[in-house]
């Protein structure tokens, strides 16, 4: 699991590479915690394209990560799902809160 | 063809992707499609995050693997011995969680149930807990 970031004014984008399950849920959120608290985005773009497993776990974190950035009055999109990525957020009702961008 | 196979390990994340890998691995016999194989380890990982989670509280203890090949049908049974399911049917429900943060989901049986063609859980408190999943690979 790797996480890496860029940041182009209000704007973090996020890199998740690797595989988001429960084993690596601690440090995904902790990293999206870290990116929170210390820049500050008003808006948080998840780029998913190299995110080769994601469970329910993942759904976990990157909930609890919305609710965060939600009540500092932020907003986070996800972009470049992979196939098995986008039926899991269909399937969780993700993208009811998370929205997809291009 | 019939095919059978049994595997057991610690119940600690590290053997979740362990766990999915094997069982994708095992599966791949059937031709499965790429996303028949995506199904499959998301919904063996969710069962073996239980168990690890629920289950054992993240305390450790064994988790049972078995799977079996019947011509198109994969049977896959994850079972542990922890603490049990007191309302199985409350637990399926979707965004249903025992934990108190926000960091469970609560969806890990509604994924289950969404990837595979049955999902069926058995659980008795204080003895363990059964998860049984078919899936017909189309291919």
């Amino acid at each position: 699991m790797h996480i890496r970031y860029k940041q182009r004014g209000n704007t973090a984008t996020v890199f998740i590479e690797g595989e988001l399950d429960h084993h690596s849920a601690a440090k995904v959120k902790a990293e999206l915690e870290k990116i929170i608290d210390t820049q500050n985005p008003s808006q948080l773009v998840l780029d998913l394209e190299k995110m080769a497993f994601m469970d329910s776990s993942g759904i976990g974190v990157l909930l609890s990560k919305y609710k965060q950035l939600k009540r500092s009055g932020g907003s986070m999109y996800v972009k470049n799902l992979n196939k098995q990525t986008d039926k899991l957020f269909k399937i969780s009702g993700l993208y009811q809160v998370l929205k997809k961008i291009d | 063809m019939r095919n059978d196979m049994k595997l057991e390990f610690l119940a600690i994340s590290e053997n979740e992707a362990f766990a999915r890998v094997c069982a994708a691995a095992f599966a791949a016999q059937t031709n499965p499609t790429v996303d028949e194989v995506a199904d499959i380890k998301t919904a063996v990982s969710e069962a073996v995050t239980n168990s690890i989670v629920h289950a054992y509280e993240e305390r450790g203890g064994m988790v049972l693997l078995k799977m079996s090949i019947e011509e198109n049908e994969i049977t896959i049974e994850i079972s542990d011995t922890g603490k049990g399911i007191e309302n199985i049917d409350m637990a399926m429900e979707p965004m249903f969680t025992t934990d108190t943060g926000e960091d469970r989901s609560g969806m890990g049986f509604t994924v289950m149930q969404m990837l595979m063609d049955s999902v069926e859980v058995n659980s008795e408190v204080g003895k363990g807990t059964k998860v049984l999943m078919k899936k017909t690979i189309e291919g």
